[in-house]
């Protein structure tokens, strides 16, 4: 990845997250979506299409989203607290 | 608001509490496959199954010949509660075959962890939720909880449809137009955290005014008449 395609994934990322967290979920959806094609193995991307999955109250999908992320990286901790909380189980694996 | 209901369920596990769970599906009009090993526990809920099944959900072949496909079961039910291992992977073939979702009986924290990994999409712990409440959940997903105050009142969780997003309270009418009153609007947020992560937090606005916007993903939590909040939640 050349210098100028590693700042335009930067740039992209920072946008995406400026859509999501001024709840505009479907320009957020739209730049991660870009960044999933140009990154497919990034969790980072799988993790934030699941917020805004789940802040759009699209939970499965949302939840395919989290268990995407952790099969690339199994230790995100914030992708498997989410995805506890969609399944019905909270943080120490017991019913919410 | 209206969501594809579910119509075809297989539950699997025909002890106490997937024979509950099958007693209460029955109540509505839905079609029940039902298998368990022990023909004595198929027996006892053979009248409310479309198709009862000695055999064992192990083996993919008697599931197929069952009609447990994608095409034909929308809701599978692993109520197996004797074994771990059996109720393990007979999720984990459900979820292999396609089945559209899969909600699996966890005996234990650690199950319910590997269910969560081999990707059910629900965990149930039956000794806090019971057979009604799981049925209530899948048949009524737009009513996401509800609280009964009485027989003819309760206060439920909504999703609202599409059009209703960002149009205030008082646009929308919803008291005079619905019949209802909105308590409270659920709503999640993102927000960085303290590690400069991405996360999202739930806030509820409480007695939200006329002014109040409905936005995107919020859920609302109404009071009203059964049959108000019933019209509300098909709209």
């Amino acid at each position: 990845m050349t210098n100028e395609e590693k700042q335009k994934e930067e740039d992209l990322f920072e946008t995406g997250k400026f859509y999501l967290l001024n709840n505009r979920y479907d320009e957020a959806l739209k730049i991660f979506e870009q960044l999933l094609k140009c990154c497919p193995d990034n969790p980072e991307v799988y993790y934030h299409i699941g917020l805004i999955k789940e802040a759009k109250n699209e939970l499965i999908d949302a939840k395919n989203m989290f268990l995407e992320v952790l099969k690339r990286k199994p230790n995100h901790k914030l992708a498997k607290k989410h995805l506890n909380k969609l399944i019905g189980i909270n943080d120490e694996g017991q019913n919410k | 608001m209206a969501e594809e209901k579910y119509k075809t369920f297989v539950v699997i596990g025909l002890g106490v509490f997937g024979s509950h769970v099958v007693r209460h599906l029955a109540r509505y009009n839905v079609d029940i496959i039902g298998i368990d090993k022990d023909e004595k526990k198929v027996e006892a809920v053979k009248e409310f199954l479309r198709i009862p099944v000695v055999g064992d959900a192990m083996d993919a072949e008697q599931l197929y010949q069952a009609g447990v496909t994608p095409q034909d079961v929308d809701v599978a039910i692993v109520a197996i509660g004797e074994s771990v291992e059996a109720n393990v992977y007979v999720s984990l073939l459900l979820k292999d075959m396609g089945i559209k979702k899969v909600m699996s009986r966890a005996l234990n924290t650690q199950h319910a962890n590997i269910l969560a990994k081999i990707g059910v999409d629900r965990v149930v712990f039956p000794e806090e939720s019971t057979a009604e409440n799981l049925v209530h959940e899948l048949l009524s997903p737009q009513i996401i909880d509800r609280l009964e105050l009485s027989e003819e009142y309760s206060i439920a969780e909504v999703t609202p449809t599409k059009e209703f997003y960002n149009k205030t309270i008082q646009q929308l009418a919803i008291r005079t137009k619905y019949k209802i009153t909105v308590l409270g609007i659920k709503r999640k947020t993102a927000v960085i955290d303290e590690t400069g992560e991405t996360d999202t937090k739930d806030e509820i606005v409480l007695l939200p005014g006329p002014e109040e916007k409905i936005l995107q993903g919020d859920i609302l939590i109404v009071i009203g008449k059964n049959m108000d909040i019933e019209k509300f939640k098909s709209l």
